[in-house]
């Protein structure tokens, strides 16, 4: 921590101009986060949480803050899942493009900007007080920072059919930009929503830096299925952090998939706040090519009688290195907590690594908690099995990798939606190159 | 056996919490206290150590003062005087080191038989030698004479620094560099005695070899440093337990283990830590900070590690194997207990640089009372070891809903042929077992003993017979009072 | 004087939303040498009789007495009860890892000859107690060397629970559903160790749903438990009676 990098702390804003003409509260958000950042600076190594993903390299870019302008690119498909039966919404560099249509009254989709601006109340009871940033240097930084991303507010016991799909894409600016998107989104009890996510970058908009954070907040029985697909651009740094706050009887189920970006990290949280709580973390990731790609999850059995599981697995080949740091936390007192945790890893070259910390702490003796972690190559035996039978080696190990990667992104819900992510997984495997997923 | 079982029964009848809380009262020859280079002098002095020593020493401290003290383990203590203690004690009359043990203080020998290791009859009975460390200094070793006629030396290392200095400045600090970390760097500063162990080529020790630590002085630190060389093709077991008396102060104990195994050599570590715990509210009790590495330098050397740690009131420590020869393998068994306030944050390194190298890490980890306990552990592969090979298994057990259990593994691999598996489970002792238990009329304070022996067996047996039935008792002793 | 005496017991078993009666008023005597069989359709109160004489926590005794020996049996801990010579062979015996079955039952005997004043068993004394009796019962002595019913099928736990009783010689014996998850042949063997053990100084309460285990255990007095209460009382035929036509006359009577 002594290493931090206070004397330039570059990324940081102008301290004079911080929360002017804004609520106190707001203002207050701010000049906290900035204060925060101020005194751990960039993460680096001697960070715990940090152990195997250092920034200090980002003091060699220049980046300029984002100042919006930028507009959607023409040509080319950013829809990378390509999902038809969804409400789409863009977001270019984290500013929501104008809002679906056909939205039932009862969800509103909306931009944080206009919020800010217009009806600062709806926003009070959410913003900053779902995520806990206090020792997150980063989700700080965006916390003085923010001030665009996506709101959605959905009602008491809306379940919609059609799933809610977020498109956000990093469009080439003039020099390398860094943005702080600030995402919403508050489930109303017993509400059911689907959102899909796919961050994405069009060509030549590489060297951009964004750190976003998104605050999730689910009411008791509501449940939130949470798809993820990260193919960020080749110099991307995308760095997200997600804390969902999840209530009584009610579910967070994510499933995030990465396939690129240089240095990625997506740091998810789920804070189990109701008896009945659950949080299902599921994730694939596949690095390559002098990727860095971070997996950091925490999960926090707050209260008693709360169930959690976290199954990752991951694939790395050359020159890619994959950090997985899993956390479960059992507080004093959350009797019969139930947390599982599993991560397998593939490591494919000898030039690729696998960084593992699955961790577990542990204050309430009837819990069930346990954590496995395997790490190695594919099973020699197998291949060789699929080779006699005059499958080449490549395809066979093609194959394996995917059988690998079967069980878990069968979280995916069967259907169109697992198909896009399967597709996804396969077009990587073709390329084994982040930039080339554009079928 | 006949000492073990004298040990076993000992235990067993001595009631309190803490069997060896007594204090020995014998006249001492003190340095002053506080620590500066003067200080450091006077201990090299007394040792009458080589030239070259002095110098390490001097290097160590100059080094140590640029550092601070780690803060990353999961533990709480203030802040530590290092100034407010005494570096170097020792029983007066030992000033002019004992030839036999006729000569050794007879209420020192009686303080050790009191402690269950009764140097004299251990001498005529068992099949176990003996280095006694009482404060700073070595007080007694047996069987030297006859494992000197085999080749083997063990001695103490003050004394081997004299009649053998080559082999000790070719090992000393070549495991565990003065610079390693805050407390091994304080130790090579100022460490006093401990013991030093060669095995020739080829030659299996026909004996257990075992040093018995007790810190005595109030005040004082105990920083022993201990050297284990197995040359080509041989074999040592070597034992080692700690007892300190009951004290309101907090002690300091900074201890460095060095192990070298050459090709096909094979290292066998046990130790049964019993170090004063503090009482019940977490007054007193010892600091027992600690750095213990093994290099298997050799081809198929095997360096095993085995670890009883019941006592102490913060314990940081975390045995290693650096797993440098083709082949080679390292093991780390771990039962380590908190009751009460004791706090130990402890575990592993594996580090696998040569092909095929293996490595096997079994942690049993027992949290009662308001104890905080953390397991952590690295496994780290780099590119070239091929084929290796990691399996860990840390599991732990919650006595009462105030205390706490954590695990926290490292695991990095470089190489892509190499397979490392990582498991850990959180449980508790279920209310069906205790029953069942009570059902066949086992007393609720053995039953709870029993079941906790059971999920520790893994590691207990690979323990010396010797050691074994000790460390089953003190598992049922620790646990005292953490139910009902 | 009676082996044990129940006298117009009512029992709770304590769950998460408020304490359940089960038991309604129990009155039973076993004397020295007498068997005794509990039958009963599944939910009436069999298992929670059990283990409310053995003192398992999670029951509250809300009503009535249990004299056992004498003394009061409700007013001592369960292993004081186990070591006053109460055993219960348990419907799902235990699992406990790492825990050899011999150093178990050493350490069971141990507690007892403790609590008597005696001396701990000669090593030798015991290895050939645990000889003959796992001989006579058919287990297999590498049985006795792994751990406490881990990895044991269900003939095997039932088979050593039989085996601990034997060699724990009580003086009353309760079984709880013994015969569960046996095959005839397993129930054959059980039964046999169990009959080997009827002897004029001890008592057995033998608790089962089916009347397949009294063809080989034959009871001296049978009673039907059903809703917490004993509704008949009789000799072995009773329970050829309830074979041929179940329980149904007494739940419907207890509705």
């Amino acid at each position: 921590m002594s290493a931090t990098l206070t004397d330039v702390l570059p990324l940081a804003p102008d301290e004079q101009a911080l929360g002017r003409d804004e609520p106190g509260w707001l203002a207050d958000l701010r000049r906290a986060g900035l204060s925060v950042y101020r005194a751990r600076g960039l993460p680096t190594v001697k960070v715990e949480a940090w152990k195997y993903t250092s920034l200090s390299g980002l003091t060699k870019i220049p980046y300029v803050l984002d100042d919006g302008g930028v507009a959607l690119s023409e040509g080319g498909d950013r829809d990378a899942l390509a999902l038809d039966d969804a409400w789409t919404v863009t977001l270019v560099n984290g500013r929501p493009v104008g809002v679906p249509d056909e939205l039932p009254d009862s969800v509103r989709v909306d931009h944080l900007s206009r919020l800010l601006e217009d009806e600062p109340e709806t926003l009070e009871p959410h913003l900053g007080r779902i995520a806990d940033l206090a020792d997150a240097p980063m989700g700080s930084l965006n916390a003085a920072h923010m001030t665009e991303g996506l709101v959605i507010l959905v009602d008491d016991g809306v379940v919609l059919d059609r799933p809610i799909h977020v498109v956000s894409v990093t469009e080439a600016a003039d020099g390398a930009r860094h943005m702080h998107p600030r995402h919403f989104v508050v489930l109303g009890e017993a509400a059911d929503v689907t959102l899909v996510e796919s961050r994405v970058c069009a060509p030549g908009a590489d060297a951009t830096l964004s750190n976003a954070v998104q605050e999730i907040r689910l009411g008791e029985r509501a449940r939130l299925r949470h798809l993820r697909l990260v193919a960020s651009g080749e110099e991307a740094v995308d760095l997200d952090l997600t804390e969902a706050e999840v209530g009584a009887e009610a579910a967070y189920e994510a499933f995030t998939l990465t396939l690129g970006g240089r240095l990625v990290r997506n740091e998810t949280r789920a804070r189990l706040r109701g008896s009945g709580a659950a949080a299902r973390l599921r994730g694939a990731y596949g690095v390559c090519c002098g990727q860095h790609v971070d997996t950091t999850l925490v999960v926090d059995h707050a209260v008693p009688d709360t169930t959690s599981d976290q199954l990752y697995k991951g694939v790395v080949d050359a020159q890619g290195r994959a950090v997985f740091q899993g956390k479960i936390i059992v507080r004093r007192d959350a009797q019969r907590s139930d947390g599982g945790q599993l991560h397998k890893a593939l490591l494919l070259a000898p030039d690729a690594e696998v960084d593992t910390k699955p961790e577990l702490e542990i204050y309430a003796d009837d819990v069930k908690c346990g954590h496995g972690a395997t790490v190695g190559d594919l099973d020699r035996d197998q291949v060789f099995y699929l080779m006699a039978r005059g499958i080449p080696e490549a395809e066979a190990r093609a194959l394996l990798v995917e059988a690998f990667l079967d069980d878990v992104v069968g979280a995916v819900p069967d259907g169109p939606l697992r198909a896009a992510f399967l597709g996804a997984v396969r077009r990587w495997q073709a390329g084994r190159h982040a930039a080339t997923w554009e079928a | 056996m006949a000492a073990t079982q004298d040990t076993v029964d000992r235990i067993a009848e001595v009631s309190g919490a803490y069997k060896y809380g007594f204090v020995t009262d014998i006249e001492s020859d003190k340095a002053p206290k506080g620590l500066n280079e003067d200080i450091i002098r006077f201990i090299s002095a007394k040792k009458a150590e080589p030239e070259w020593m002095l110098a390490w020493r001097l290097k160590a401290y100059r080094h140590w003062l640029t550092m601070t003290e780690p803060s990353w383990q999961k533990v709480v203590y203030p802040p530590i005087d290092y100034q407010d203690a005494y570096y170097y004690a020792a029983p007066k009359s030992d000033d002019d080191r004992p030839k036999s043990l006729d000569e050794v203080d007879p209420e020192l020998l009686r303080t050790y038989e009191k402690l269950g290791i009764p140097l004299k009859e251990q001498e005529m009975l068992a099949g176990v030698a003996v280095d006694a460390v009482f404060d700073s200094v070595s007080v007694a070793t047996t069987y030297k004479k006859k494992l000197e006629q085999m080749g083997v030396i063990f001695c103490p290392i003050s004394e081997a620094a004299q009649r053998f200095p080559e082999l000790v400045q070719k090992y000393l600090g070549s495991v565990v560099p003065y610079s390693d970390n805050f407390f091994a760097t304080l130790n090579s500063a100022v460490f006093t005695d401990g013991s030093f162990v060669y095995v020739p080529k080829g030659l299996r020790c026909p004996m257990e070899l075992s040093t018995y630590f007790r810190i005595n002085e109030q005040n004082t630190g105990q920083f022993e440093r201990t050297l284990i060389i197995a040359d080509e093709g041989s074999y040592v077991s070597y034992l080692e337990g700690c007892t300190a008396p009951q004290r309101d102060d907090n002690q300091l104990h900074a201890a460095v283990v060095e192990l070298v195994a050459m090709d096909d050599a094979e290292i066998k570590y046990s130790t049964v830590q019993n170090w004063y715990p503090g009482d019940e509210t977490g007054k007193g009790g010892i600091y027992n900070f600690v750095t213990k590495r093994g290099a298997c330098r050799g081809r198929n050397s095997k360096i095993m590690w085995t670890q009883v740690e019941t006592g102490s009131a913060v314990t940081w420590k975390y045995p290693s194997c650096i797993l440098q020869g083709d082949n080679s393998s390292g093991e780390f068994y771990s039962v380590a207990i908190t009751n009460n306030a004791q706090q130990a944050d402890t575990g592993t390194k594996m580090i696998h640089i040569g092909k095929n190298t293996r490595s096997r890490i079994i942690s049993k980890g027992i949290s009662a009372g308001r104890a905080d306990q953390t397991y952590r552990g690295l496994v780290k592969v780099m590119p070239k070891a091929t084929g290796a090979r990691n399996f860990t298994q840390c599991d732990s057990l919650l006595i009462g809903d105030r205390c706490g259990a954590h695990t926290v593994p490292y695991i990095e691999n470089r190489c892509p042929s190499a397979q490392v598996e990582h498991e850990a489970t959180t449980s508790r002792i279920s209310e069906d077992q205790l029953f069942y238990c009570l059902q066949r009329g086992i007393p609720e304070e053995d039953a709870v003993a029993l079941i906790v022996n059971g999920f520790c067996k893994e590691v207990l047996q690979t323990l010396p017979m010797e050691f074994a039935v000790e460390a089953q008792k003190l598992v049922g002793i620790s646990l005292e009072g953490s139910v009902g | 004087m009676a082996l044990l005496d129940i006298k117009e017991l009512h029992a709770t078993i304590d769950e998460d939303d408020g304490a359940k009666a089960i038991l309604k008023g129990i009155d039973l005597t076993i004397r020295p040498g007498e068997v005794h069989a509990v039958m009963g359709p599944n939910g009436a109160g069999k298992s929670t009789l059990s283990n409310v004489i053995a003192g398992r926590p999670g029951y509250t005794v809300t009503q009535g007495s249990v004299t056992y020996d004498g003394a009061d049996l409700l007013e001592m801990e369960a292993d004081e009860r186990a070591r006053a010579g109460l055993f219960l062979a348990f419907q799902y015996p235990v699992e406990i890892p790492g825990v050899a079955t011999a150093t178990f039952l050493k350490t069971a005997i141990n507690a007892r000859r403790k609590a008597a004043g005696e001396p701990e068993i000669e090593a030798l004394d015991f290895l050939k107690l645990m000889k003959s009796t796992s001989k006579r019962l058919g287990v297999p002595e590498d049985m006795l060397k792994r751990p406490v019913n881990v990895g044991f099928s269900g003939g095997e736990k039932k088979r050593v629970e039989v085996l601990q009783m034997a060699m724990l010689e009580p003086r009353l014996c309760v079984l709880d559903e013994t015969d569960s998850g046996l095959d005839i042949d397993a129930l054959k063997v059980v039964a046999d160790g169990v009959n080997a053990l009827r002897a004029p100084d001890r008592g057995m309460l033998v608790i089962t749903h089916y009347q397949r285990l009294l063809d080989y255990i034959v009871p001296d007095v049978v009673h039907v438990l059903a809703d917490g209460r004993i509704v008949k009382t009789g000799d072995k035929t009773l329970a050829q009676e309830l074979e041929a036509k179940g329980y149904a006359e007494f739940t419907g009577a207890a509705a």
